[in-house]
């Protein structure tokens, strides 16, 4: 697929960070678009997700919920077997 | 497009990477310092410590388990996700950079990356959580090994959402509170698609400004 894009224009490179961090635009698409610096994307999506990533976090509202003791034991094994 | 891009886009993909390339994106990126005293926890997963698994599942298990729950339907589900994510976590813990992240950011970014991955492909629809639903409401303390750590960040990304307009944070809240895609957020808020992008971008550029203006006053103090 390739997408329209103009590398200058600051809004469309920030609407594609925004979907790839959203989950909105595949890696497949992102690859298609040749105009793209890469490299600058990489970092400014790695900020986001970062910066989307800690609003996430805002859903657990730290409830304080405790892992099952079943699971617990369950991902402990899987640890220990490698 | 360079082989260095391509590894660090791929290390950010909501999709599982190929064996190979996998391989490569652990020895390339989210460099690790395990030589810098007090290694956290993750840093000692790198090194494959034993004991540090077990430290792990104690102080990140509360916090996994409780966003896989209010990511999934059931609690099936939720226990599968809860054990990828600590698989993902293991094999992952060397890309934990300090300078970038605190550990509990890192943490919850593999989460919500699996949790959307896993939400996406089974295409189904979650119940929306009041949880840290309003931006100004008081946070409650709990006694989890974590939960300082998880204030910290869930106050400065509280704060920063309150900030935003009440548009721009309905949006982004459906987009990662609950990880409806552009479509699903246009029907559900009967707003224009490009609407709807224009605020994910100018809240998720809003919201890190603002996050890094909290780092900044905080590593200034």
């Amino acid at each position: 697929m390739s997408l329209p894009i103009d590398s200058t224009n600051g809004d469309r490179f920030d609407d594609l960070v925004a979907g790839f961090v959203l989950g909105d635009l595949s890696f497949e698409e992102m690859a298609a678009i040749e105009s793209l610096d890469q490299n600058r994307f990489a970092t400014e999506v790695e900020k986001t997700d970062l910066a989307a990533s800690e609003i996430f976090l805002t859903l657990d509202g730290n409830s304080g919920e405790q892992l099952p003791q079943s699971l617990r034991e369950l991902i402990l094994s899987q640890a220990n077997q490698g | 497009m360079s082989t260095a891009a391509v590894v660090r886009l791929k290390s950010l993909q909501l999709v599982p990477m190929e064996p190979q390339l996998e391989n490569t994106v652990s020895r390339l990126s989210f460099s690790t310092n395990v030589e810098q005293s007090s290694a956290s926890i993750l840093e000692r997963i790198a090194a494959q410590d034993p004991s540090s698994f077990r430290e792990c599942v104690e102080k990140y298990g509360g916090l996994v388990w409780s966003l896989a729950r209010r990511f999934t339907l059931n609690h099936a589900d939720a226990e599968d996700a809860t054990q990828e994510i600590f698989l993902d976590l293991w094999q992952k813990a060397d890309r934990w950079n300090r300078s970038k992240s605190s550990e509990v950011t890192f943490v919850t970014m593999l989460a919500r990356r699996k949790l959307i991955d896993r939400f996406r492909k089974n295409s189904r629809s979650i119940e929306w959580s009041s949880l840290g639903g309003d931006p100004n409401a008081e946070l409650p303390v709990t006694s989890s090994a974590s939960s300082v750590e998880i204030l910290d960040e869930s106050e400065k990304a509280m704060r920063c959402l309150g900030k935003l307009g009440e548009k721009q944070r309905e949006v982004i809240r459906l987009s990662i509170h609950q990880g409806l895609s552009h479509s699903k957020i246009s029907e559900r808020l009967e707003m224009p698609i490009g609407t709807v992008k224009t605020y994910e971008r100018r809240s998720l550029l809003e919201l890190r400004e603002c996050m890094e203006r909290f780092e900044r006053m905080v590593g200034a103090s």
